[in-house]
């Protein structure tokens, strides 16, 4: 037992007594266990407690859209778009072209579809899901992810209040990703509240979040 | 204007053939070219212009072993964007893809199937790699996605499972016997596969209410799912279970002074 195991036991100690309120002490008692054998064996139990604790203020929530609302509507608004075409007899002539090129379209899209369907399992629903990280001490927070390339600076998070920042992000259910936030440009953190984090084989984390 | 009798036959098979080339020459370069491509668009990749001979090897590699080079791609941004020194990039990179055709090579062994709309393809190979980093045994992915493979989309539910045993264990000292069984019995029961991961949450609740690892594992949830139940009868096992002992963590620290009841614990109060 070293001297963070003995600020663990402490910091146990007070979140079972419910001194502990801030996220980074649940954040260090989470992250120490997870490296530490003794640990994780004496409050590997007390870990979604925590973690559920921490998500009461500042969990990560998806909630479904419709998609009769967005699927269908697009479609409604497209289709209320289309210009109908009439026929005449000068078009007639061109008919003639128009059908082999539309087949041959066709059967362009088709072989595109055979070469991405190896890459695609499924289109799954589009979810809207919640991001967000307690650091009253940032000035900035962002969100990288598989996503969006991993692209820094490109989703940021917005400060709320008693320094919760948060961000909204579409994903398609039925996938798997992995990301971290960003704190100030500088430090990357896995999100406190992911189920699972893991190796990201370069001496930190990521968190999993699968839909 | 007029227009000779079968000059159509003409552009038409100029055309097929003409998209025919564009299309395989814009597949393959598209497979190809990502590294290429990195280096001569992001300015970041300066830095590990060190590294381009061993990282154009790795990815090169990649398309030797059928590997898809996106999945390689997604991983180097990501060290990119957490400045990772160009070494340890390329280790890391080796590392990856490794575990990817580990991971294909699972997923080949097990046969997967899927159905016309929704078929195992790369995002499979990357959620199967994923878990491999995760630390979940071979073994025990390769057994949870055979036992998928004889199910009508069986291989979405084996992932899910992977997925939830992933969870499970992150909270849980699960052996990888237990890990297999309750794997296989989740998805044997009629429970839908975005539920397996409440399984995690259903464990904590358990251990916040004094439940032995043991008791849990076994006659909660390997007991519920035998019988064809799913966790509300697990909620239902574990609310009706009286509060006997203290909080497990609690043995590490000196008793509470007396008249102080253990019900107190907000860690409990919480747990409700």
């Amino acid at each position: 037992m070293n001297d963070t195991c003995q600020r663990v036991d402490a910091a146990i100690s007070e979140w079972e007594q419910g001194h502990v309120s801030d996220a980074q002490s649940l954040f260090f008692i989470i992250n120490h266990s997870r490296a530490c054998e003794r640990c994780a064996r004496a409050y590997g139990a007390l870990i979604p407690l925590i973690r559920r604790d921490a998500g009461e203020r500042s969990g990560l929530v998806p909630f479904e859209e419709s998609p009769s609302s967005s699927f269908t509507d697009s479609v409604m608004r497209r289709a209320t778009r289309v210009k109908v075409h009439h026929f005449s007899g000068r078009t007639m002539q061109t008919v003639r072209w128009a059908l082999p090129l539309a087949g041959c379209v066709a059967l362009l899209l088709g072989i595109g579809g055979l070469v991405l369907q190896g890459r695609m399992r499924s289109a799954g629903a589009q979810v809207m899901v919640r991001f967000t990280l307690e650091a009253p001490l940032a000035s900035r927070v962002s969100l990288a992810g598989d996503w969006n390339g991993w692209r820094p600076g490109e989703l940021n998070l917005k400060a709320g209040q008693h320094g919760v920042w948060e961000i909204i992000v579409p994903l398609r259910a039925g996938e798997i990703y992995t990301y971290d936030f960003l704190i100030d440009g500088q430090r990357w953190v896995p999100d406190p509240h992911s189920e699972s984090q893991i190796d990201d084989g370069f001496g930190g984390l990521s968190s999993v979040l699968r839909l | 204007m007029n227009v000779p009798s079968g000059a159509g036959r003409v552009p038409l098979a100029a055309i097929l053939l003409f998209s025919s080339v564009l299309l395989v020459a814009g597949a393959g370069a598209s497979w190809s070219d990502l590294l290429k491509t990195w280096y001569g668009s992001d300015p970041r990749s300066a830095a590990y212009a060190s590294a381009r001979g061993e990282l154009g090897h790795i990815f090169s590699e990649a398309g030797q072993r059928h590997v898809p080079q996106w999945l390689l791609m997604d991983r180097l941004r990501e060290g990119e964007a957490k400045g990772i020194p160009p070494d340890t990039l390329v280790s890391a990179l080796h590392g990856e893809l490794g575990r990817l055709e580990q991971a294909r090579l699972l997923m080949a062994n097990a046969g997967l199937r899927g159905t016309f709309l929704s078929r195992p393809g790369d995002e499979t190979l990357k959620e199967v790699g994923i878990y491999l980093r995760a630390g979940l045994p071979d073994k025990l992915v390769g057994e949870l996605l055979a036992a998928g493979a004889g199910m009508q989309r069986g291989y979405e539910s084996a992932l899910a499972a992977c997925g939830a045993i992933m969870d499970l264990r992150a909270v849980a000292p699960l052996e990888d016997a237990d890990s297999a069984q309750i794997g296989k019995l989740l998805m044997a029961s009629g429970m839908q596969p975005s539920g397996y991961a409440s399984l995690a949450l259903v464990y904590g609740l358990g251990r916040s209410r004094g439940l032995s690892h043991e008791a849990l594992v076994h006659d909660v949830i390997m007991s519920t799912l035998s019988a064809g139940g799913g966790l509300a009868i697990m909620n239902q096992k574990i609310e009706s279970t009286p509060i006997a002992e203290p909080l497990s963590p609690a043995r590490a620290h000196p008793p509470r002074a007396p008249g102080k009841s253990a019900s107190a614990s907000p860690a409990r109060a919480r747990a409700r």
